[in-house]
């Protein structure tokens, strides 16, 4: 059972924090960036944990899987540099990807040495996806690909990214017409540069396309059918442990310096966040029963980002959070992020709220 | 406590769910208390609730009970909540399980239950229905004792949704004192706190609804104010604390099930005290006037939301002992442990 799994990685965390491996950080699936640990994960089958074996992966179940992220997360390990790989990346190759594309990525992706970048948001295109222009044109044997992609994480040490280009005008319907394709991060013509964020750290970058040439064996699933691939996997991506236990590791540590007058506030950050935890664990039950939950994510993704910020705002105020100061200044200057990355507040809002209406 | 932890069974939770739907929308409901008017008790409603044991559903079944789980009663009682049911279900079965604890069986009517944490008291103030009751069970630091009714001095009071919470006097003499097991009044008390949340937990589901509805069909400036982008936030806000004042409900009472269970009933009784706040303003915002008429009924659900997040313990309270339990290292490891989801 998943608890069994829980005592190996807290273990596990226990033996890397020994050996000072790793410094327990906030927001650590974005900015704790460490091939190395990567690796270290991928030894231990905690990578493609659901992927079938056949790929490399360990066939086990999304809620075993759900365990050992929350796990790694409430401890501040350094998991970025693979999680959308295995968020995200993994899902859609083993949905839409081709054999031969399953077996080129999947493999090094579980051993921790194959590392991915997301390509969605443009300068002109942030809510509003379906309004990017980044294009790929038609050419022997693939395509040619121009454009800018913002706000992509590690794009400058990850190797592939996922990119959502225009294959067609649009039509009458602007999701028409968008692919998705696998650019190598090192072909020529791929320019990135670093955007650095208020918290001085640059997981974000820009990459400038100018006639990259993408084969065709670099397509993920249908020409034409990009939007509705992108879409299907936003409950993977909205409704993980990773949108209410960023700054986990700054609550723990308030928790452990607490005094009486703190318990109130600290109670109530905890009632938020063990509601948060079942309806979280419930999507990804829902996800391994091959539903698709997307307006609960959504309301995952919206509950738990807030109580984030809620969490940082809190501890600032309570007397046990005093001796956190850099930890509470390192989870203060990566809050805004919470409730942009994935889907703003206010566009998770709609979703929910046209469910519940209707059109 | 010598007895095995009762079996949640979920075939048997589903059969239960819909029995208990089945009565509530006969017998309770918007419709039937407005008719019972002033007094609110409906003794069919608790005639039948009785005949199909929901009262005793967590007493074993040696002792006359059904054997089940408090995970059965705080989903029956979620249900009562969502129907306006104003029967004392979560305080007798409450009753009813500290009585078994104590090798007694409960009698077959409506239980007043108080508990204490001082000595001996034989004064409580705004005990559920004890008006309605047939007995009542109070609990001291280890002492159970059983009052009949006769012997009660009964002094009438509501709470703020017009619910019978009176205030009780009894003489010491006419207390049937008995030994109460270790850890039944702690048990009794999450019991309680529970069992109100879950309650909580049914109304602002309701709410939910009566709140779609208004939205669907009230029109403003041309069109149904459903479409109004600034509604639909305030619904997906309403939506989402009602989504997760349900969620914590289930955590606690699948915890307290197998035992322990204080960290997650607290998360419970604060987390749906916090929706039912935001939810009772958001849809009051959202029915204008007509909402705060007597003759709407979404004041019957608000008013009630309102009495009962200070009930059985108010969320400073629950908070508080919440955040106490989790001050101190390896807090995530015990939320973990203590409040399986």
């Amino acid at each position: 059972m998943t608890a069994e799994l829980r005592e190996e990685v807290r273990a596990f965390l226990a033996e890397e924090l020994a050996a000072g491996s790793f410094t327990p950080r906030c927001n650590a699936w974005m900015d704790g960036h460490d091939p190395a640990f990567s690796r270290k994960l991928g030894d231990r089958g905690w990578i493609g944990m659901v992927w079938p074996e056949r790929y490399g992966g360990g066939a086990r179940s999304g809620l075993e899987r759900f365990a050992v992220t929350e796990e790694l997360l409430a401890a501040g390990a350094p998991v970025a540099a693979h999680w959308f790989a295995d968020r995200q990346v993994g899902p859609q190759l083993l949905r839409y990807g081709t054999e031969s594309q399953r077996f080129r990525f999947l493999p090094p992706i579980v051993r921790g040495q194959c590392f991915f970048a997301i390509g969605m948001s443009e300068p002109e295109a942030g809510s509003d996806l379906a309004a990017i222009r980044t294009s790929a044109q038609r050419v022997a044997g693939g395509w040619r690909v121009d454009g800018r992609k913002v706000w992509t994480s590690h794009a400058e040490t990850n190797h592939h990214m996922i990119t959502l280009c225009r294959t067609a005008p649009p039509g009458g319907d602007k999701h028409e017409g968008l692919s998705q394709l696998i650019i190598d991060l090192d072909s020529s013509g791929v320019e990135v540069m670093p955007i650095e964020t208020l918290d001085r750290e640059a997981h974000f970058a820009e990459v400038i396309l100018t006639d990259v040439f993408v084969s065709d064996e670099r397509v993920l699933g249908e020409v034409g059918a990009g939007w509705a691939q992108v879409t299907s996997e936003l409950a993977h991506e909205r409704s993980g442990p990773e949108r209410f236990l960023s700054v986990l590791p700054l609550l723990e540590a308030a928790s452990a310096a607490a005094g009486p007058d703190d318990a109130e506030q600290l109670g109530r950050l905890y009632a938020r966040l063990i509601a948060l935890r079942r309806l979280s664990h419930e999507v990804a039950a829902a996800l391994e029963a091959g539903q698709a939950p997307d307006v609960d994510a959504a309301l995952v993704k919206d509950l738990g980002t807030v109580f984030e910020q809620d969490v940082v705002e809190t501890v600032r105020l309570l007397d046990c959070g005093r001796g956190e100061s850099e930890m509470l200044a390192e989870a203060y200057l990566a809050a805004p992020s919470f409730t942009l990355r994935g889907g703003t507040t206010e566009v998770l809002r709609g979703i929910i709220g046209r469910m519940l209406v209707g059109k | 406590m010598t007895r095995q932890p009762p079996v949640y069974d979920a075939d048997v939770e589903a059969l239960l769910a819909d029995t208990a739907e089945e009565l509530f929308e006969r017998h309770a409901g918007v419709d039937a208390l407005r008719e019972l008017g002033q007094s609110g008790w409906s003794q069919a409603l608790w005639e039948r609730a009785e005949e199909i044991g929901l009262p005793f559903l967590e007493v074993p079944e040696a002792l006359g009970g059904a054997g089940g789980s408090v995970a059965h009663v705080a989903a029956v009682v979620r249900a009562s909540g969502r129907h306006l049911a104003q029967i004392p279900l979560g305080t007798t079965a409450t009753a009813a399980w500290a009585l078994a604890q104590a090798e007694m069986t409960a009698p077959g009517t409506p239980i007043a239950l108080a508990i204490s944490d001082e000595g001996t008291e034989t004064r409580f103030r705004s005990v559920p229905h004890a008006r309605n009751a047939q007995l009542l069970v109070a609990l001291y630091r280890d002492r159970l004792a059983l009052v009949p009714r006769s012997s009660l001095n009964v002094e009438p009071a509501e709470n703020i949704a017009g619910e019978p919470r009176d205030h009780i006097s009894f003489v010491a003499a006419d207390a049937e004192e008995h030994a109460l097991p270790e850890g039944v009044r702690e048990g009794a008390e999450l019991r309680l706190a529970l069992a109100r949340a879950a309650e909580i937990a049914g109304a602002l589901s309701a709410v939910e609804r009566l709140s779609l509805e208004h939205v669907r069909t009230r029109v403003q400036f041309g069109i149904p104010i459903g479409r109004l982008p600034v509604v639909r936030d305030r619904l997906a806000i309403l939506a989402e604390e009602v989504a997760a004042a349900n969620a914590t409900v289930d955590v606690a009472r699948f915890a307290l099930a197998v035992g322990g269970g204080e960290i997650a009933v607290a998360a419970a009784k604060v987390r749906t005290a916090e929706a039912a706040t935001v939810v009772a303003r958001i849809a009051h915002q959202l029915h204008g006037a007509i909402g705060v008429t007597i003759e709407h009924s979404l004041q019957l659900y608000t008013r009630r939301l309102w009495a009962w997040r200070d009930e059985d313990g108010g969320e400073q309270l629950w908070a508080r002992r919440l955040g106490q339990a989790l001050s101190r290292p390896g807090a995530w490891h015990r939320v973990v442990e203590e409040a399986p989801v």
